[in-house]
Formats: structure tokens, sequence, C-alpha cells
């Protein structure tokens, strides 16, 4: 449905997304991992025409045939919400506090599906259900502000589904919510790709976020698509330093609990350095630098992606690791 | 060990906005009845939900706000009955991270300025005493000496937040609260961060108030640890066996959190928070 | 530099040739200001006059110049005084914040409902018109604007982290305001006075006017637009070059005081 070709995103020269490539079929659900400033957002808004004007893009984003990525803002716009709809961070900055929750997602329907007012509230109704938000008759017509911060969530996803797009692209959807409000939303998000058969985009620095919720991920760093593959598989063995690197920095809550009381403190494992910013990128592979396992040709040459083995792992470095020994 | 913090019955309510032209004020409770205590070179984990009451806790343990009821010791002295003067001799044995590393340094002042700050209110430091004192707290973070001239934009969020600790140590303090130290940061750089306090703690002896809504986080940087909730201690032990062993409802349902495990989806539609 | 909004150009550029008018003036001008000359009067524009005379045979060159140095000067002392005072009202009850902010705002409000040109009056029939009362005039009610922008702004820097360090740090009310909420608010204030200075420069015009403000001899702009005003047919010149040049000053200092806010606009700092 989706092809993405080659896509690069620069600011004053400086390659922001350094031509990635990858595909979202029907239904799928894909993670979008990285830390700030890797380029995950701004992939993200490329996929709905909405990159900052700022930003040169060149490349190929091509929706079911059609070639998108130098398309007038007319056309982008006839996409939006029926095509590809997005969930944002902060559901209280991405709600009219003036509008009624109703009104909030009748909007879209009126404007695209031209529904009447009656039909539309309807619609809206039936939205409120499927997002599962209790009594919706009532909460057509309450504000955003008399809603709590998931059930706000919930009215923005309510809101995107409105013209029943095929790929919703949610950019850290959760980040703003307790955590086990959170959780809800995320089960949501994946039931709802599943029961629309609707693709997802799920954009997010939390790997556990995304473990639960997409089947394949890409995990950036400094612009490029360093690792790919079925989510279960690259989390349980990774290949690129730096996605190791990224699991290895995060307490597990299963393993650390079973220190016994007084035992000495186990060291978490860092990735030294910090994320350079967007001019200080290495010419070569971006994690040259901070790589653990860096080589003299890193910094220079941007690695090749190299295919692990049958098929859908990728990877983005001149010498990956050694798959994790499992046992059996 | 000795004792460096303890609270005990200490409670805090805050006027919300009236409802109605004249009607009563609400009042929003805090913090209410919470009790307990610190040692030397320990770290207590205060874990707990966006308004639970664990960023009151801290305001109240770093006198920005005074109880309602209760006392609250630092060092052996009740801070609210302390008179001003020797409440502000008593502060450089006890200090603050902060979360956010961008809004925890004044942007116009040189990072180096910002870590002699504390030093300021003993008169007893000269200026090239606060430099070189300055210039250690640096490199216990891991920064160079140098670094203090910069400015805050000048670092990213992990080197600011090593600014901030330096800025937390430079009394030498027996006691550090950290408010979601890490939770603003990349998460490859929260490694670092978490290393660095656990060094830090160990050559320094210091007492550590860790406050933060991550259970894996506190599970790994704790030894004992309180579950908060609306405003009370619910619950508090060492953090092995408040953790496998959760006595409490809301303790085992923050640790039967989705994070971990993956909910019924029936039960998300039902039970809509 | 190519980074400086348009608006800063414009308006700095305004600025600098009134006030460079007005500092060439206290050392030279193409003629005396106060000398009278009937037999002068009306002349066009020429060598000697470079843009003529008035009515009573004096140099227009030289009363603008003159006007200018003391509209400069009034909006100078008296936004200045103003500011000064009204920041630090602003900065106390930024810090102490309850009952001594709610009683500083209330009274800021209570100046601020006063209309400022009445208030002029009133102390010039009091006291007799002079130089002095109008700078005391302009200071006066320039306090309350400035009371509210440096009260708000303080009041946010109070919230932010590094007061709650520096407090944690044992720094007293005083030394937080000087060492932190000064430095920070500092941009908004002079954008603020930058800004007041226009409607300062309106304000004398309009008490000079009125005969209020600056006294004969010293020229001023708005006693030439008034002295000129019944000669609008027979000599247009005389009323419309004063008025040109108190619109281009006011013009210059909003468009300065935009430029600067945009300047000091902490998301233009980040787009860098």
């Amino acid at each position: 449905m989706y092809k993405i070709r080659n896509l690069s995103l620069s600011f004053d020269g400086h390659e922001a997304v350094r031509s990635a490539s990858f595909d979202i079929p029907r239904g799928a659900r894909l993670g979008l991992v990285g830390e700030s400033g890797c380029g995950k957002s701004i992939t993200a808004l490329a996929l709905l025409g909405m990159a900052p004007a700022s930003a040169r893009v060149s490349g190929s984003i091509e929706i079911d045939g059609q070639e998108m990525a130098a398309a007038p803002e007319r056309l982008w716009r006839s996409y939006r919400a029926r095509k590809v709809a997005m969930v944002f961070q902060e559901p209280l900055s991405a709600l009219n506090p003036l509008k009624r929750v109703g009104d909030i997602i009748a909007e879209p329907m009126r404007l695209h599906l031209r529904l009447d007012r009656r039909a539309a509230r309807a619609r809206a109704r039936d939205l409120l259900v499927e997002v599962g938000i209790p009594d919706p008759e009532a909460r057509l017509d309450q504000y955003p502000h008399q809603l709590s911060g998931g059930q706000r969530q919930r009215v923005l996803i309510a809101a995107a589904l409105s013209c029943d797009p095929q790929l919703l692209v949610a950019d850290e959807p959760t980040t703003a919510l307790d955590a086990h409000v959170a959780g809800r939303i995320l089960d949501l998000l994946k039931r709802l790709s599943e029961t629309r058969d609707m693709a997802l985009v799920f954009i997010s620095h939390d790997l556990e976020a995304v473990a639960r919720v997409t089947e394949e991920m890409l995990v950036m760093y400094g612009g490029d698509i360093v690792e790919r593959g079925p989510t279960a598989q690259l989390l349980a063995d990774p290949r690129h330093p730096y996605t190791k690197g990224l699991i290895e920095a995060r307490p597990r809550l299963d393993a650390l609990t079973l220190r016994a009381d007084g035992a000495p403190r186990p060291r978490l494992a860092s990735i030294p350095g910090s994320v350079p910013a967007l001019a200080d990128l290495p010419k070569g592979c971006r994690f040259a630098g901070r790589c653990p396992i860096e080589r003299p040709a890193c910094a220079g040459l941007r690695p090749a992606v190299s295919v692990l083995g049958p098929g859908q792992r990728q990877v983005r470095c001149l010498a990956p690791l050694l798959p994790a020994k499992v046992p059996a | 060990m000795s004792v460096v913090l303890s609270l005990s019955g200490v409670s805090r309510a805050y006027p919300l906005p009236r409802r109605r032209l004249l009607g009563p004020r609400p009042m929003l409770q805090a913090l209410s009845d919470a009790s307990l205590t610190l040692s030397a070179g320990e770290t207590l984990g205060i874990v707990g939900e966006s308004g639970s009451g664990k960023s009151t806790l801290a305001r109240l343990v770093m006198g920005f706000d005074r109880p309602d009821a209760g006392r609250i010791t630092v060092l052996g002295q009740d801070i609210n009955a302390l008179p001003a003067p020797e409440l502000r001799r008593l502060r450089a044995g006890f200090q603050m991270v902060f979360q956010d590393p961008f809004g925890s340094l004044d942007p116009r002042r040189p990072v180096g300025w910002s870590i002699a700050e504390p030093l300021l209110a003993d008169p007893a430091l000269d200026a090239p005493t606060r430099r070189k004192r300055v210039a250690e707290a640096l490199e216990q973070v891991g920064l160079r000496p140098a670094d203090g001239a910069k400015f805050p934009h000048q670092f990213s969020g992990g080197q600011r937040q090593r600014v901030a600790i330096a800025r937390g140590i430079v009394t030498r303090p027996r006691l550090l609260v950290a408010d979601e130290p890490v939770s603003a940061l990349d998460v490859s750089m929260q490694g670092q961060i978490l290393n660095l306090l656990s060094d830090l703690q160990a050559q320094m002896g210091l007492a550590m108030l860790f406050i933060s809504h991550d259970l894996a986080l506190v599970a790994h940087q704790c030894d004992r640890v309180a579950v908060m909730h609306r405003g009370r201690i619910v619950e508090s032990g060492p953090v092995a066996q408040v953790f496998s062993h959760p006595r409490e409802s809301y303790t085992r349902s923050l640790l039967a959190r989705p994070e971990t495990k993956s909910a019924d989806n029936r039960e998300l539609v039902n039970n809509t928070p | 530099m190519r980074n400086l909004p348009v608006s800063l150009w414009i308006g700095g550029a305004l600025v600098g040739v009134i006030a460079l008018a007005a500092l060439v003036s206290l050392v030279w001008t193409p003629q005396d200001f106060a000398t009278v000359a009937v037999s002068e009067r009306f002349q066009p524009p020429s060598a000697r006059y470079w843009l003529g005379t008035d009515q009573l045979g004096r140099d227009v060159l030289t009363q603008l110049m003159v006007g200018a140095r003391n509209s400069l000067t009034i909006a100078l002392v008296a936004v200045g005084l103003g500011g000064a005072l009204g920041t630090a009202l602003g900065l106390l009850a930024g810090a102490k914040g309850g009952w001594t902010e709610e009683i500083v705002l209330r009274l800021a409000d209570f100046s601020f409902a006063f209309p400022a040109l009445l208030f002029a009056i009133m102390l010039a029939a009091a006291f007799g018109p002079s130089f002095a009362n109008a700078v005391v005039a302009i200071a006066f009610i320039n306090i309350p604007v400035f009371v509210r922008v440096s009260c708000a702004s303080a009041r946010q820097v109070w919230q932010r982290d590094y007061v709650l360090a520096a407090r944690a740090s044992a720094r007293g009310g005083l030394a937080i305001t000087r060492d932190h909420v000064l430095p920070n608010i500092a941009a908004i204030v002079i954008v603020q006075a930058t800004i007041d200075f226009a409607g300062a420069i309106l304000i004398e015009a309009a008490l000079s006017y009125l005969g209020l403000g600056v006294q004969p001899p010293e020229p001023s702009w708005g006693r030439m637009l008034s002295e000129a005003q019944t000669l609008l047919f027979l000599a247009p010149q005389l009323t419309v070059l004063p008025g040109l040049c108190i619109v281009a000053t006011v013009l210059g200092f909003n468009l300065l005081g935009d430029g600067l806010r945009d300047l000091a606009d902490p998301r233009r700092e980040k787009a860098r």
C-alpha cells in the first residue's frame, strides 16, 4: 500500500533522514523506534505529506501506486483522513478546547465524507464505542477538558478513525499518560488495527511499548534505518550494536527483582557519549564514535544493508553482531 | 547506620479553585500521614503515578513548602522548626537533582556559576576555593573542569543532567533527592546517569531519595521502596520483598502493568480509565 | 547578522537617524534655535535654511533637531524612571506573591485605568507646565505597564526548577531576584521599554501641543505643530515636517520593539 524508496529529508544540507526505504502493507503494524533526533517523527510526518516546509524531500513515497513525494498540497489533503490519519503525542494540545467531543470527531466526516449533521453524530457515537469510551451519548456533548488524559487520547483516536483511514500514524501516543492508562491505549491501537485491517505506524522510544503493539520494527539512529525485522526476533536477538545498546540500557523488572536484599547493584549497560546534533553526524555509519565494535572504516563509509537469514531481517552495519545463542 | 532523613506523620493539602463563587474551597490532600526513614548510603525509592503525591513529598523534604502536620527531620534537625539562618547552613547537607535538565539550569549563567551557587551560602569559602570545588565536582560527574565556562544550551540532555548532579554534590551533602532524574533523557543516556548516581553514592556515602514512576528503574536503583497512591504510602519495604511479594492490591496492580504483561483486551473495553 | 528580523533593521534605521540628529544638535545646529528674525519668515528651503523658516523666521531644521533632542530626552528619562520603578515593584510582587502581589497589581490596575493625558494635564494644572512635570507625568503613567509585565514574567521565572535549585542552595529572595529573575526577564522589559518609548514620544508631543510640555523658547515637535496649525494652507510644510518626525519616531520605536521581541523569542533560539 505504502512504498517508500530512498526517502531523504534534509535541512540546510544536513540529512535528518537518509535514504529510507520500507513498505507498509495493508493491515501491518510497524514500529519506528529511536531516540530524540533520530528522524522517526519527521519520517512519520512525511507519510502524511506534512514534513516541515524547510525540509527538502527527495526519493519516492508511493501510495497505492500513486507517487506522492512531490505531490501538491491539494492532492495530499484529499489523502489525509481518508487514506492516512495521525494521532499525536499530547492529546490536550491536539484537541481544540472550544469544541465539543462530538464536533471534533464529526468534523472530518462532514468535510471529507459530506455526511449531514445527524449521520455524522451517529457515526461519532459509534466511534466512541469502538474506542472504548463508556456512556458515549453524554461524552459527545462534553469538552476536552472534562475528560481524563486517557479518554482524550481515545477521542483523538476516534477522530483519526472517522474517515476509515487505511493507515494510522501514532507518534508517541502514550508518553503523556500514566503507565497503566498508556498500556490500555496501546492495546486499543493494536485491536483497532486488527479489527479494521488498518495499517499502523507506531512511533516510540519505548521498546516495551513497541513490543506490545507491533509485529515488525525499524530502528532508526541519526536518520538511518539501522536495523529492521520482526519485533520479537529483533528484541530477542539484536544484530546492530545500537539496537543492542538500546535494549540493554533499560533495567528489566523481572531480572532485577530477583536481586537479593543487600546484594550489590549491577551496573547498567549504557551507550557512551550522546546523540550528536544533526550537523555533527558522522558521514559514514551514523553510530560511529559511540559504537563499541567500531572499525576504522566505519566513520567514513556508510555500511550497506545486509540481509540476515531467510529474508525479513536487515541490518545496516559493516560487522553485524552474531546471532545470540538462544537456549533451546 | 545513621538516619539522615525521617518523616513522621507528614500531611499537606492544597486548596483547589472554588467550584462556585463564594462556595467552599475544595482541598486536595496531596500527602497524608507519610512516615519514612532513610539512612546514610541507602537509596529509598518513592514510586507512584502522577498525582500520587511523590513530588509533594520531594518539595516538603527540600523545604520548598511546609507540611500542614507532621515532622520532617533532616540530619537530626526539624527543618520547619529551624530558624532561617540555621536552615540556610543546613541546606548544604541536602540537595536535589530535578527531572528536567533543561529547566533546572539557568540558561543565562555558565554552568560553572550554577554549580558554584550552593557554595555561595558558606562565607568561609572564597572564590578560588569555590572554583576548585566546582572543578572537582565536574570531574566527579565525568565532565572536564573547562566545561564550567559553557552555557547549558551547549550541552546535550545527558550532559546537562551531569551538570545538575555536579551542583547537587558540590556541597558534599549527606542526602540527595533525585526527582525522576532520568525520565527526560534518551534511553541510551539513562544507564550512564544511573551508574553515575550509584558511583557517587558509593564514594560519598550519600543517602538518596529516588523518586520515579518507573518500577524497573526503582527496582534497579533502590534498596527499599515506598509505594504511593493518592497521597498515601500504601506499602514499603526492601525492594526485592515488595516487588516479588506485594501485600497491597495497588502494588500488585502496578506490577501487573501492561509494560510487563499484556492485559486482556476484553477487560479494556469495559474498564476504561 | 543576516538572520535579524526586518523590523529590527527598519526600526533601528529610523530611530538611528532621529537619535543622530538629536545628538548632533548638542554640538552643532544650522542656526541658533531661539533666534527670531521676522524679516526672514516663511523662507523657502535654501543653502542657508535647508528646510526653510517658520512664521517667526526661525530655521525649521534647527527646530526639528532640537525638538528631537527634547522629545528623546523626556521619553528616555520618563520611561527610564517609570520602567525602573515599575520593574522593581513587579519584581517585588513576583517574588513575594500573596497579598503583596495582590496589592501591587491592584494599584497598578487603578493607575492603569486613569487616562494618561488627563493625569498629565492635572499635574500641569497643579504644579504649572514644565519640562520636569512632563517627565514626572509620563514616568508615572508608565509604571503600571512595567509592573504587570515584570511581575508576570517574574512569576514564571520563580516557578522554574533553577530557582528551586537556588532555594535549595540557601539563596535568599533578593539574591535570587538579582541573579536569576532579573537577567531572565531583562529582554522582555527592554522590549516593553522600547515600545513604551514610542508612546512617551506621542504623549510628550500631545502635552507640548497643549502647551503643557516643553516650554518656549525650547522647541518641540508638538508645539511646532500647534503653532503652525493656523498656517496649514499658507505653509503646509510647517505642520507636515514635525508631524512626519513624530510618525517616524513612533513607528521606528515600535518596529524596533517588535524586532527585539522576535530576537528575544526563545523559539528563535531553538531554531538555530
